[in-house]
């Protein structure tokens, strides 16, 4: 039995331009910040979930569990809720200043989006919204053969996992909701497009930083060469965003939580962009194994002075200055490397490219890197 | 396995439009072969697209990117990239994204490496500022053959015979906004939050020209044809290649298609399924390619078009945009 | 192998929406006052031949050429009084001075009196007709409609193929059947269109989202005799399978969120996906359809209660910027 609970609360989220935002989240605890996205929520397959939801907003909040049946909120079944006839929300909500607690057993494993189900239009892209990852019964982290995502036998061992939740705001509707004025969805025109709830190069920062309370998760992706990198994505916001990866391309092996997997079917397929449908997700092995560039086996190009080169253009890189993994050459006087290891680095983004920019300026928004190190700590990419 | 020496030149130049507006791009064109004295010549001869890179799986491909600048924006001094977007287990250095690696400043070469092991349809882009660059046309198609077209001397999408084809087309989707690329030419910022176009592009051209030949002189710096021509009976290979910022749905109604690879990667299943399938519309994402087969229906004309309607217009004034003609006839 | 024919009109009429009422253009079947949105569906069986006639309209004409496309149908054929062909010629796209202006033959209700389309029903499924004329301008006016073939066998119970949309062994057997055509409506663009004169549709820009013509809550009525004839609620018992056909008529892409069920895909685009040599089915809480597509979903309540389907571009459930509204139908599960 896992029993959490959440606090509706607002906050301000920061933007890597300056700016401050207003918006609407969970928080895990009574006096902790509310945050984009949700807290996350691991379970295992066939384990009780309760979900306390605490509403501090000034208007009626709910969760709801796409993909979870036989929830119940207060012991019955969830029903919509009207008010005046109308409705209100999908499920059952709590009033500002009460609270509704939500109890589900999962019974498949998956990826799945937890998020508000009372007037949607506007709660969910204020930032209502979170991930529930729900292991299968057999998950066992310390045997290869058991640590997937889908149970042993389906070929989907993973070494390392991240969770990669899409969203989008629009800085003007959250001042509206902010000044509780009308919130007109007709004006609706994203500015900023999120990776777990930060904009690029936010998203390439560590989890938990002091100066982003209210933005906890990274979405660094790490790994070592030839090791399966599952990929969970979720969209949360309400366009579709086409992600793609660079370096290889990724094997779609889940959707909505579903195995792609019909008895001994295989229905997985490689992409080398996936479109995150909105309230979709997609659980992905990514498998980037190299070509064997060494320098003993050394690349048929010869690289050039980098002096004549662009390296850091912007005063900054993540390049080691040399084509071999775990080897640093020399970069330009000057230029300031990120590079730590003489690891890999390949971007992740949107490819509607607008979205790659933070208010029209590149780089920014729905960007991030999936970084290939020659060696890294196992408790790297560790969901929890 | 061959050699392939490529050389590209990243430069400026202009498109034109069916009603008769001119925008500034910029692009690539093929300088391979070309002696060094003369490259500067292919200064503001950008193409849209960029020159198709053809080549068969195994392959050795040495491309080599000259920066020859802009022309028409001197003051600009752009790095520029190529990124061969969906090359599999790609190393940084030849990955193209310049905060990941490098990048090729004006009046210098560098030299990217391939051996693709994959066959399918690919993409090249600049992945310099890549709202701008690919907006501004620096775009182009990559097709990897399959070696067994070369043990069985006939065509195939993949290395599998239910992949074979007589005729291939192209149907390589962007949009166009003239707005930033008319602020580009004249020294200015965009916004690209405001992104909105008005011109809706297969291979660089909007219907009619769409249809026109391939290297119409008309249009000296979009040579791509879109019209697809085929004798009745005959399979159609369509490779579709998403580039725009936009999701696009063809339609060719009278025809149902098969979709056998999706971003250069036949539709095969883990343990070998064969999980290819039927579709009469086809959704592609941006920085998405699909594989489609069809055969040639009894010999007529068959529209291929957007069946986001609202995008079938040339900027709003008349009908034209992602429109194209698939024309069969009978084997004489 | 019946033939199945019927006679439509385009015509003029109006739109009961958030908005007011707002003009359309619709089939109909011929001699009904108003046209409605979306048009008759249309029924048949694998084999049969259908025959549209498309008749001139002397009340409330449309003004400008129409005309009626099949996509997913093969090999459709025309004739045209007077004006020809007189006899059964493929459809083609239509030319003026080199451009197409339809993608089909059309009807022009200045000189034509009735245009005749036909085609032989070669595979089951879920299908839209629509107009290939100025199609961007005339579809969003509404002049779209939906054919639903049926496997042989479909209506005979000891028949394999009973019940089922796709046939025996293609996991497409049901109890309730829903058809769930959407769209979005430019009230804008509706009140502005006029006939034979080009419309921007740059200036698209939709502010009603529907279901089989209607805007929530109107959805969840009855089929009545209105312009907008079509309901959309469901009524199911728990354990029942629910095949819903999903049509996405607009020039949007939409999805749809199945009510918090996970539902099983049988069919996109009508092509089965359980087939002799493979079971390619899977199951979806929602699902994205692009402009013209068609899903095909199967759902098995396991509980009674009152469930939504939405749009999960969760703007779309407004009207006139109020939630709730637009594109969100009901599911009622009775014990
Ligand atoms: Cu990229
Ligand atoms: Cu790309």
């Amino acid at each position: 039995m896992l029993v959490i609970d959440l606090w509706a609360k607002d906050g301000y989220l920061s933007t890597p331009d300056g700016n401050s935002i207003y918006f609407w989240g969970f928080s895990k605890s009574e006096t902790g910040p509310a945050q984009l996205p949700g807290p996350h929520i691991v379970a295992r397959g066939g384990e009780t979930i309760t979900v306390n939801l605490h509403n501090t907003l000034t208007e009626p909040v709910s969760i709801s569990f796409s993909g979870q049946s036989g929830v119940t909120a207060g012991g019955q079944p969830v029903q919509p809720q009207y008010t005046d006839g109308e409705l209100l929300s999908f499920v059952n909500h709590a009033e500002p200043g009460s609270m509704v607690a939500y109890t589900f057993t999962p019974s498949f494993p998956g990826t799945f989006i937890y998020e508000s189900g009372t007037n949607p239009h506007k709660q969910v892209p204020m930032g209502l919204y979170g991930g529930l990852v729900v292991r299968p019964t057999d998950y066992n982290p310390d045997a290869r053969e058991f640590k997937t995502a889908y149970g042993a036998g389906t070929d989907t061992e993973f070494d390392r996992e991240y969770l990669l939740i899409t969203g989008e705001i629009d800085p003007d509707m959250h001042r509206v909701a902010e000044e509780g004025k009308p919130y007109l969805v007709s004006k609706y025109l994203p500015r900023y497009w999120t990776l777990n709830g930060r904009c690029a190069p936010d998203t390439m920062l560590m989890d938990g930083l002091d100066h982003l309370p209210h933005q906890p998760y990274g979405s660094m992706v790490m790994g070592q060469p030839g090791e399966k990198i599952l990929m969970r994505y979720i969209g949360a916001g309400i366009e579709n965003h086409p992600l793609h990866p660079h370096g290889t391309h990724t094997r779609v092996v889940a959707v909505d939580g579903r195995l792609l997997r019909n008895e001994n079917v295989d229905l997985s397929f490689k992409r080398f962009t996936v479109l995150v449908g909105a309230g979709q997700t997609y659980d992905q092995i990514y498998q980037w194994d190299g070509l064997g560039y060494t320098p003993q086996n050394p690349i048929p190009t010869i690289l050039p002075n980098l002096r004549n080169m662009g390296v850091g253009d912007a005063g900054w890189t993540m390049w080691s200055g040399s084509p071999y993994l775990g080897v640093k050459g020399d970069i330009p006087v000057g230029v300031v490397s990120y590079n730590e290891f003489g690891e890999y680095y390949f971007m992740l983004h949107s490819h509607e490219e607008l979205q790659i920019t933070n208010w029209g300026e590149f780089p920014g928004g729905m960007m991030t890197m999936v970084a290939i190190y020659p060696s890294l700590s196992p408790v790297i990419g560790v969901l929890e | 396995m061959a050699m392939i020496i490529k050389r590209f030149g990243a430069t400026d130049g202009w498109v034109n439009m069916p009603d008769g507006t001119d925008h500034y791009i910029f692009g690539f064109v093929d300088i391979s072969g070309v002696p060094e004295n003369q490259i500067f010549q292919y200064r503001g001869k950008a193409t849209l697209l960029a020159p198709l890179l053809e080549v068969y799986e195994g392959d050795e491909v040495y491309l080599t990117l000259t920066n020859l600048g802009f022309p028409n924006r001197a003051d600009l001094d752009d790095t520029h990239t190529i990124h061969w977007h969906g090359f599999p287990n790609q190393i940084p250095l030849w990955d193209g994204v310049p905060e990941a690696s490098i990048s090729v400043p004006v009046g210098r070469d560098f030299t990217y490496y391939y051996q693709p092991l994959d066959p399918g349809t690919y993409i090249q882009h600049c992945h310099f500022e890549p709202v701008e660059h690919i907006q501004m046309g620096m775009v182009g198609p990559v097709t990897v053959r399959p070696k067994l077209e070369k043990e069985l001397g006939l065509k195939f999408a993949y290395n599998d015979e239910n992949t074979a084809y007589d005729r291939e087309g192209l149907i390589f989707l962007t949009e166009l906004d003239p707005r930033p690329h008319h602020l580009v030419a004249n020294v200015q910022e965009f916004d690209w939050t405001e992104y909105s176009p008005e011109y809706w592009l297969i291979n660089g051209r909007s219907y009619p020209d769409t249809v026109k030949p391939a290297n119409d002189q008309s249009m000296p710096q979009q040579p791509f044809s879109a019209l697809v021509e085929a004798y009745q009976g005959e399979k159609v290979l369509l490779r579709f290649v998403n580039i725009g910022f936009q999701q696009h749905c063809l339609q060719i109604p009278g025809i149902p298609l098969k979709v056998v690879g999706l971003d250069a990667q036949q539709l095969r299943g883990y343990n070998g399924e064969d999980i290819s399938y039927w579709r009469d519309v086809i959704y592609i994402a941006a920085g998405q390619t699909m594989d489609v087969i069809f055969t040639a229906p009894r010999a007529g004309i068959y529209p291929l078009y957007n069946r986001n309607l609202n995008k079938n217009t040339i900027a709003g004034t008349e009908f034209g945009g992602m429109v194209t003609e698939i024309r069969v006839t009978l084997k004489p | 192998m019946a033939i199945i024919g019927r006679i439509l009109q385009g015509s003029t009429g109006f739109l009961s929406l958030s908005g007011g009422n707002i003009p359309f253009w619709g089939f109909t079947d011929a001699f009904r006052d108003n046209p409605q949105l979306p048009g008759p569906f249309i029924e048949a069986t694998v084999g049969d031949r259908l025959i549209i006639w498309l008749m001139r309209n002397f009340l409330k004409p449309v003004e400008e050429p129409f005309s009626i496309l099949f996509p997913g149908q093969e090999n459709v054929l025309v004739k045209k009084i007077p004006g020809g062909p007189y006899i059964y010629e493929p459809v083609r796209p239509q030319y003026s001075s080199g451009k197409m202006i339809s993608f089909t033959n059309y009807l022009d209700e200045k000189q034509d009196l009735i245009i005749e389309y036909s085609f032989i029903a070669r595979k089951p499924g879920i299908y839209l007709y629509e107009s290939g004329t100025n199609p961007e301008k005339q579809i969003q006016m509404g002049l779209y409609g939906i054919i639903i073939i049926r496997p042989v066998g479909y209506n005979i119970p000891e028949h394999p193929n009973y019940s089922t949309a796709y046939g025996a062994d293609t996991n497409s057997g049901f109890d309730v059947e829903k058809i769930l055509v959407l769209s979005e409506i430019d009230s804008a663009t509706h009140n502005d269109v006029a006939p034979n004169v080009y419309y921007d549709m740059l200036k698209f820009k939709p502010d009603n989202w529907v279901i089989n013509g209607r805007t929530f809550p109107d959805t969840v009525n009855e089929d009545n005799n209105s312009s907008q004839p079509y309901g959309s609620e469901i009524n199911c018992r728990v354990g029942q399978r629910v095949l819903l056909r999903i049509v996405n008529a607009g020039l949007q892409n939409h999805t749809l969120n199945l009510g918090n069920f996970v539902g099983l895909a049988v069919a996109e685009d009508s092509y089965p996906l359980k087939t002799p040599s493979l079971d390619a089915t899977y199951e979806k809480t929602s699902v994205t359809l692009g402009s013209g597509q068609r899903m095909d979903i199967i759902i098995t309540p396991n509980a009674s209660g009152e469930y939504y389907l939405f749009d999960r571009e969760y703007h779309h459930l407004v009207n006139n910027d109020h939630f709730p509204g637009g594109m969100i139908t009901k599911i009622n599960v009775s014990n």
